[in-house]
Order: structure tokens, then C-alpha cells, then sequence
């Protein structure tokens, strides 16, 4: 139960029951996000323990509840994982849950602010890239929930028929552009080795950041390194405008038809979509 | 040839030479359980270890009674078994062990 479902159950409740218990488990979220270390039970919770073995019930709860979070958040981000260490990365894990308390109730999927938070820790500061590290972790975690390309040869009809300024190219939602200061691509590749080489990672640091584009191929997650000319049509594809619009935003030697090919093979295109507003112009 | 226009050439290319039939797994539309996958945490649903009741509680990795649904035909690919599988493997602790070390041995290997 987490603070959305919280409200959603008492927004949603029909008979006097379901108010009670929605009005209990928004009660124990407070008591488990409570700044104190043992908040005093409130009456909702309809509690019968005091002192110690309230205490105790409660620790144990809050205990649960970090656990949860700490296993979440290695799965998710296992580069910053291996950049700070088991100890390190726990404590930040407890920092950010506490500080974001989940907005639903699928406690796997927290973890969207991870790298804002990285951000904002005076103590990471000497290691800038940590948060784009975990950008990168992250974008290729959130890629193997999305749903697969349902792209059709429809689609393809469309772009070979159809005039540009009636169309729109939609990007697959199981793609990410991750545009960053920091070669962190190439930091993921020396962190996959069980050891890591210290001197490769710091001549990796010397080199120049290229923007990023994830996707999911399969079951995997799939990075490379992209141009900026891709990133300008990337962009304003992810923007949701008109192909005639995007294609304008490309640079004049962007290769279209490469990054097509390159499309429809991995799946990147979630389909050719008529332009609601199109007006049918010359292109 | 302006960009749109070798735009819709390479749409008309690809359609010609068939050029989405070369996606099979990314488009796969049904799916199925997928046994001793789950990584702690990222379980679907109860599964059959009855070690939880509800999706993302596994608190280990490749346990055999966890499940994620994946597309069909993907599952044997990534080391998991089917739901008579799991339970034969379960049977046994022997098995549960060498079966985790298994789908851990190539979780590994595909990392």
C-alpha cells in the first residue's frame, strides 16, 4: 500500500468498511514515513500494542519497507551499485526512500527521482557522472517493461505514400534518448567486467560524452552511442510533432533511410499516425 | 531528392523486400509464464513458491516458483521453465540449487 493507493481506496471506497481500512492504511503510511523514530500509534491503526511492542511492529514494517526498496533499487541501478559499493549505495537507497516516498503501489517500479537524488548528495559531488550512470541504469531497466513495437507494413505504406506534413512518426515506448556530460556508456562496459580496471576508467573519464539511445531488443536492453544530427531527429520525434517538422530539424546529412532500416529492424517505430491537424500542403 | 522523399523511398524499399518480417520477437503478441527468471524484487504475481502472495516480493534471485510473463517462446531462451517444470524442480532441494546456479550461470553470461 503506498501513498496513492492510500487516497485512491478512500476516493474509491463504497461502504463503511472499506473507508476503515483505507483510513488505516493511510494512517500506517504516516507512522512509516514519520520523521520521528516512533511516532505514537494513531487511533485509526486500531491498535492495541504500546510502548516496545508498538515500537517493535512498527520497525519491523519500516524495516520491511526499506528492504523492498534497497532490492528494487540494486536491480535497477547495478552500475552505480558497482561504483559505490553494497555499504554506500544501502545508505543512499534508505536516504531515498525516505526522501520519495512511493507513488504506487508496485514497489519494484520506484526509482524515477534515484538519479535526482544522486544529484542532489553533497558527499557524490566528486563524482559527477554517478547520476547520469544511474540515468543510463535506469533508462535500459524501464525499457524491458515497455510494450513491444506493434509497427505494421501499414505503417511503411504510409510513409511511402502519404504526404509529410500529414504524418507523424511515433517512437516506440520502449526507447530512450539519454543525452549526458559524461561517457557513461563506456563506464557501463568497464563495470561489467568482475573486476574493474581503475586505469581504463580513468582514461574513460578523459573522454568525450556522446548522447545515448536505449532501446529494448528481445528481452535485453540494447545501448549505443548516437550523433548529434540523430539526436536533433530524435528529439523532435519525442516531441510528437509533424514528420515534415522533424525532418526539417534533422541535419541536411542525416541519413534517413539508415536510420529507418536501423528502425524497423529493432523495433524503435511504434507507427506511422495520420497528423490530427494536418493540413495537406505541399512538402 | 529532399529528406522526405528518400524518407518514402527506403518505406517503399523495406515493404518490398519484406523488411519487417525480420522483427519476429520484438512484435511477439502473446505471452506466458515464464518459471526461476524472476529476479528478487521483479517477480509476477504469486507464483507457485508460496514464499509471497503478490508481484515484486521475491526476495531472491531465480527462485524456480517465480514467474515473469514474457513473450512466448522466449522463456527456454533465458534459462526458465514452464509451470510443471518449476514444479518437478521444486520437489527437490538439490534441484531448486542446482537450478538456480544454472539460470544464475547464464544470467551471467548474457550480462
Amino acid at each position: 500500500m503506498t501513498t496513492r493507493h492510500a487516497h485512491a481506496a478512500a476516493r474509491g471506497a463504497s461502504g463503511p468498511a472499506a473507508r476503515r481500512e483505507a483510513a488505516r492504511q493511510q494512517a500506517l503510511l504516516r507512522v512509516l514515513f514519520a520523521a520521528q523514530p516512533a511516532p505514537a500509534p494513531l487511533p485509526e491503526l486500531g491498535v492495541r500494542q504500546r510502548d516496545q511492542r508498538w515500537s517493535a511492529g512498527l520497525a519491523a514494517y519500516r524495516g520491511n519497507g526499506l528492504e523492498h526498496a534497497v532490492a528494487a533499487l540494486r536491480a535497477q541501478f547495478p552500475t552505480v551499485l558497482a561504483m559505490l559499493g553494497e555499504a554506500p549505495f544501502d545508505a543512499l537507497c534508505a536516504r531515498y526512500w525516505y526522501a520519495y516516498p512511493p507513488q504506487q503501489g508496485d514497489l519494484a517500479r520506484i526509482g524515477a527521482e534515484f538519479p535526482v537524488c544522486i544529484a542532489a548528495q553533497d558527499e557524490l559531488r566528486p563524482w559527477p557522472w554517478l547520476a547520469d550512470s544511474a540515468r543510463l541504469d535506469r533508462a535500459r531497466w524501464e525499457v524491458l517493461f515497455e510494450a513491444p513495437s506493434p509497427l505494421a507494413v501499414q505503417d511503411l505504406q504510409r510513409l511511402a505514400e502519404c504526404d509529410s506534413a500529414c504524418l507523424q512518426l511515433c517512437l516506440a515506448p520502449g526507447t530512450r534518448l539519454l543525452e549526458t556530460r559524461w561517457p557513461v556508456f563506456r563506464l557501463w562496459q568497464l563495470h561489467q567486467a568482475p573486476n574493474i580496471d581503475g586505469a581504463a576508467l580513468r582514461a574513460a573519464l578523459r573522454q568525450p560524452a556522446a548522447p545515448l539511445w536505449i532501446w529494448r531488443a528481445d528481452m535485453q536492453a540494447q545501448c549505443r552511442e548516437i550523433s548529434a544530427n540523430e539526436v536533433d531527429w530524435l528529439r523532435a520525434l519525442a516531441t510528437g510533432t509533424r514528420l515534415d517538422q522533424a525532418l526539417d530539424a534533422a541535419a541536411a546529412d542525416f541519413d534517413v533511410a539508415a536510420w529507418l532500416q536501423a528502425a524497423v529492424q529493432h523495433g524503435w517505430i511504434d507507427g506511422v499516425r495520420a497528423w490530427p491537424e494536418a493540413s495537406a500542403t505541399s512538402r | 531528392m529532399n529528406k522526405y522523399q528518400i524518407l518514402s523511398v527506403a518505406a517503399a524499399s523495406l515493404i518490398a523486400a519484406g523488411g519487417l518480417a525480420a522483427v519476429p520477437a520484438a512484435h511477439a503478441a502473446s505471452m506466458e509464464k515464464c518459471f526461476g527468471i524472476a529476479t528478487a524484487g521483479h517477480n509476477d504475481c504469486a507464483g507457485i513458491s508460496g514464499l509471497h502472495s503478490c508481484k515484486g516480493q521475491a526476495t531472491a534471485y531465480y527462485i524456480p516458483g517465480d514467474f515473469r510473463v514474457v513473450p512466448t517462446g522466449t522463456c527456454e531462451k533465458m534459462g526458465g521453465v514452464d509451470m510443471a517444470q518449476a514444479k518437478a524442480i521444486m520437489n527437490k532441494t538439490s534441484k531448486v540449487v542446482a537450478f538456480e546456479a544454472k539460470v544464475q550461470a547464464k544470467a551471467n553470461w548474457q550480462g
